[in-house]
């Protein structure tokens, strides 16, 4: 049995994993479009969190496998069309994962600087060339749009001595961009009330040990105070802690201009409010990576797809961000479980799917 | 067969863990299996019982393991085990309230089941350790020397 799985990210790997599980006998070519495997855990995934980047050596062994073979540097549905895999494999798993930052839509000076979370990960993992950190001029204030981990990630890394990312293999030109910061402030912007952020309470308050600076919490509208996230935003606000230089938390705030050097963001009353910024970062959640060939959800960037198959093919299964899911390792890992079963009964009972 | 080693395990680090120590003891001498598809019966004729557990949620057991804690929590008797050790495996860089309780819990429920404890769990920090599968292995040759020594009982 033959297996074709487009991506080497998590959802690939994983698949991969559970599919030799199943079927220990079949080969499976797994096709990157980078030169180097595990996709977003590689470049997404912040260089410090350490407990997650212990998995790229359980990746490598799925990869080792005498059966897998990984195939980097081929564009599906580019340099390979997915109607000639379709034809040579006896299965095949779209597993393509997120390719790029969703982007705000707001109105903007030429001159504003801005960068997407995942642009800004890609760097400080050495993905992507350096180049694409802005350098206006000397960044004073810097505003992260988003209320998601990946904003945390950004202010953590920001927040960071240099001299300790370089322990965690930063590539010398960013450390060299990031020893050149001169933060004054740096603000997280999120469009909601802090009820309906997606910050994990654990990674906002590590927050607090990033020496140098000090949580300030900024809600116009009332929040629940019974989840652990709104006890800690309660706490920050009755009494601050920390040092010298605000992180500010701004809730119920949507960005609508981007200028030189500030930002102005709306509240729901309609007020605006103007904020310094001379980078503005991204962090609002990403782009399945297109796979041309297959039928798209124009909105969501998603594969169409019917339990996981896409319809109208035989033998063809999406997984992760292709599939429009978002998960976390952990689910991830359980759900490329669902993915090889399906592969496995389609290739075992051919007659009854 | 002497030891068996469970893995409980959410992302796949506690696996390969596993895998290393198994290793490390030897093919002949043991066997590794994924809580999730444990049985009790794999117990049997085992001598000394290694869980390797990641931890989950607020301090839990990882959740494709529940199923096998419940039955060795439910079993009416267990299989005659000599010795048991637990290598915990957690975060205290974010989860310092909850670090490892994952495999606090297997070593506590274990106990509670009158199998002899041959040494403290070991409780590995992921957010700092950088050669898990060293450190446990390094730990499990301690732990052996201990199960097979009378006076640990």
């Amino acid at each position: 049995v033959r297996v074709a799985i487009v991506g080497s990210g998590p959802t690939g790997i994983y698949c991969a994993d559970a599919l030799l599980r199943l079927l220990p006998q079949a080969r499976i070519d797994i096709f990157e479009r980078a030169p180097q495997a595990f996709g977003l855990l590689r470049c997404a995934v912040a260089p410090d969190h350490l407990a997650t980047k212990n998995l790229l050596r359980v990746f490598e062994r799925v990869l080792n496998k005498e059966n897998v073979s990984l195939r980097p540097g081929v564009v599906v549905g580019e340099d390979v069309a997915v109607a000639d895999l379709e034809r040579e494999y006896d299965a095949l798993i779209i597993a393509a994962g997120a390719q790029s930052g969703r982007r705000i839509d707001i109105e903007r000076a030429p001159t504003a600087a801005a960068i997407t979370a995942l642009d800004f990960a890609c760097a400080f993992n050495g993905c992507a060339v350096p180049e694409r950190l802005p350098r206006p001029r000397p960044i004073r204030h810097v505003c992260i749009v988003g209320s998601g981990n990946a904003s945390l990630d950004v202010a953590r890394l920001l927040m960071s001595p240099t001299e300790e990312l370089r322990r965690f293999g930063v590539p010398e030109p960013v450390l060299a961009w990031h020893a050149g910061l001169a933060l004054s402030d740096i603000r997280l912007i999120a469009r909601g009330t802090p009820d309906s952020a997606k910050f994990s309470p654990n990674e906002l308050a590590a927050l607090e040990n990033c020496a140098g600076f000090r949580p300030v919490v900024i809600a116009t509208a009332g929040y629940s105070q019974d989840t652990p996230l709104g006890q800690l935003l309660a706490r920050w606000q009755r009494e601050p802690v920390g040092e010298e230089r605000p992180l500010q938390l701004c809730f119920g705030l949507k960005p609508i201009r981007q200028g030189e050097d500030a930002i102005v963001c709306e509240d729901a009353a309609g007020r605006q409010h103007e904020f310094a910024c001379d980078l503005l970062v991204e962090a609002i959640g990403q782009m399945p990576a297109q796979v041309r060939g297959l039928p798209t959800d124009p909105a969501s960037g998603a594969i169409l797809h019917r339990k996981g198959r896409v319809e109208e093919r035989r033998a063809t299964f999406v997984a992760g961000w292709s599939a429009g899911h978002q998960f976390n390792m952990a689910s991830m890992r359980e759900q490329a479980k669902h993915t090889a079963a399906s592969v496995q009964k389609l290739l075992e009972h051919p007659d009854l799917v | 067969m002497d030891t068996l080693i469970v893995v409980a395990t959410m992302t796949g680090t506690a696996e390969m863990v596993g895998e290393d120590v198994q290793a490390a003891i030897g093919a002949e001498r043991s066997r590794m299996v994924l809580a999730e598809r444990a049985q009790l019966e794999d117990l049997d004729g085992v001598e000394t019982l290694l869980l390797v557990s990641s931890t989950y949620g607020k301090g839990e057991v990882p959740e494709p393991a529940k199923p096998f804690y419940a039955m060795l929590e439910a079993a009416a008797r267990l299989p005659a085990l000599a010795r048991f050790g637990v290598i915990g495996l957690g975060d205290r860089s974010l989860y310092p309230e909850t670090f490892a309780q994952g495999g606090q819990q297997w070593d506590r429920l274990l106990h509670s089941r009158g199998i002899v404890r041959a040494s403290a769990p070991l409780l590995i920090d992921c957010s700092t350790c950088q050669d898990l599968s060293d450190t446990s292995i390094a730990w499990v040759k301690g732990w052996l020397r201990e199960a097979m020594t009378e006076g640990s009982r």
